[in-house]
């Protein structure tokens, strides 16, 4: 016991102080889980068109608008990284890339499930999927690319630029592909609640708020030890420099 | 909606889907937090080994 | 003339006489896209009723390669020969050696065009109407010449320079790669494409990706 408490304590990014905080954060992120699980699978008024199945929407919508958020993050942090030139914003950049990319696969993964009750069909070129692949793929090149950067400084610069342009490019990319879908209307739409009941009942919106909430929690609890983790490996790697390796 | 209409498939797909967030989001807790402790040992380890040179 | 017009000249400059000399990088291009259309050929059943929909992305895919082929060495050889350093160490603004770097790279690939289309039309049987064609093709270069050599510098400062190139251009060419397509569907018989004024987005992302190069380059080679 005394060593998983050991293992979850953890000092934020920036300073040293072990924090009561993010043990708050983690505790409060399971609690709220829990109630939004509750939610979804009894409170959820159920589809008239899709059936049980719509539930997925709980948890794939929140999922996505998370992504959006780590992204926009990745945004502030790259900006404020080229301005100030502190590692602790390269950090954060670095950490909200990888759970970025972990909530959009979630995110692609949840879409396809949805996808083939209600329409037979894994994957559709719709416009939502399309620009969430897209954008799957400008995240991952930044992992590439810092994977293959070896001086620290230069990867930091480089991430700071990509993560500008790939945000930059997020809205464009969905416009396009928007509009190019109207034209040429996918085969198959994905489904979503605003298409099939344009008056959702308020206990649709309620549930799709507290799990909205509770995503939101689940990702600053992911960025609080991925930071966390980023400024141990910063440190590792100036201490193994010390000890002469 | 062939496979929606028919619960017994609805509820899979759902069922499926939960267990692939689950998974994957306490999936990468999990290792996260794995990560975390096994770098966090090697910070102790090194200030050891540093502290020790001096 | 302002000193940024008269630098951006002299780099161009150069690079075209460079070019003149070797034609190394434009031989590339053409050889390569070339051999894409005739690909295409062995790999989609390219039927004459095909083509109006089909064909303007056989053509942009094929330009798209060229265009990567020189885009991947635009940077390579002043690094290989050192003389980046003397570019970046000279009190150059460096949105100058951008803005240079990207004029050469468009006009490469404007005759990359100008070549390829006549090829196109002519393997693929494909009636076309050469000038709003063409005008698109340009739209078009300028959006991938304007990011890719912004992702030439950051990649060409990795070890797999040839992989991350595309991979990291790609995704974000996505918009300038469906407004293309569109635009010169319209220009190839395919009415249904005519319902959005492509140009005007193409003219619009294309803005947007040189603002953007221009204003991020300088961060991309500070060493």
């Amino acid at each position: 016991m005394a060593t998983i408490r050991q293992e979850m304590a953890l000092p934020s990014a920036t300073s040293g102080r072990s924090s009561a905080l993010t043990t708050v954060l983690m505790a409060t992120t399971v609690l709220l889980t829990i109630v939004s699980l509750g939610m979804i699978v009894f409170y959820a008024p159920m589809e008239r068109v899709q059936g049980v199945v719509q539930r997925i929407y709980y948890f794939h919508v929140p999922m996505a608008w998370v992504a959006y958020l780590a992204f926009l993050v990745v945004l502030v942090a790259s900006v404020m990284y080229l301005w100030k030139r502190n590692m602790k914003w390269d950090r954060v950049a670095r950490a909200s890339v990888e759970v970025g990319v972990v909530f959009t696969t979630m995110v692609l993964i949840t879409g396809m499930l949805w996808g083939k009750p209600i329409w037979n069909t894994y994957w559709t070129w719709d416009a939502r999927l399309t620009s969430t692949l897209v954008l799957w793929f400008i995240y991952v090149a930044y992992i590439m690319l810092r994977s293959y950067t070896p001086d620290r400084e230069r990867a930091a610069r480089l991430g700071a630029v990509l993560g500008i342009v790939g945000f930059i490019d997020v809205p464009i990319i969905h416009f396009s592909v928007t509009w190019w879908r109207t034209l040429h209307p996918a085969a198959v739409v994905a489904p979503t609640l605003e298409r099939s009941t344009p008056n959702a009942p308020p206990q649709t919106v309620i549930t799709l708020l507290v799990c909205l909430l509770t995503m939101t929690l689940v990702y600053a609890t992911f960025m609080a030890y991925r930071t966390g983790l980023e400024r141990l490996r910063d440190e590792n790697r100036e201490l193994e420099q010390l000890a002469g390796r | 909606m062939p496979e929606a209409a028919d619960p017994f498939a609805s509820v899979g797909y759902l069922a499926g889907a939960a267990v692939v967030t689950v998974v994957g989001l306490v999936g990468y807790a999990l290792a996260l937090m794995k990560r975390y402790a096994g770098a966090r040992e090697r910070n102790a380890a090194l200030r050891a080994q540093v502290g020790q040179a001096r | 003339m302002p000193p940024f017009v008269r630098q951006v000249l002299a780099l161009l400059e150069k690079d075209l006489r460079l070019e003149l000399r070797t034609k190394d990088a434009l031989s590339a291009m053409l050889v390569f896209a070339f051999l894409v259309l005739v690909t295409f050929n062995f790999a989609l059943d390219l039927r004459p009723e095909l083509m109006s929909t089909v064909g303007p992305g056989v053509l942009w895919i094929a330009v798209v390669f060229g265009a990567t082929l020189g885009l991947g060495r635009t940077f390579a050889a002043e690094r290989d020969q050192g003389t980046l350093e003397g570019l970046l160490i000279a009190p150059v603004d460096r949105s100058v050696l951008y803005v240079a770097k990207f004029l050469t790279n468009l006009m490469f690939m404007v005759i990359l065009e100008l070549v390829s289309l006549p090829l196109f039309v002519l393997l693929f049987n494909v009636p076309v109407q050469p000038l709003p064609v063409i005008g698109t093709l340009v739209l078009g270069a300028i959006g991938l010449s304007a990011v890719g050599v912004l992702f030439s510098a950051v990649a060409g400062n990795t070890r797999a320079r040839e992989v991350m190139l595309p991979v990291l251009m790609f995704p974000v060419i996505v918009p300038i790669l469906i407004g293309v397509v569109q635009a010169m569907g319209v220009a190839i018989g395919n009415e249904s494409a005519r319902d959005m004024p492509w140009i005007s987005l193409l003219i619009a992302f294309d803005a947007i990706y040189l603002a953007t190069g221009a204003i991020v380059f300088e961060y991309v080679l500070e060493e």
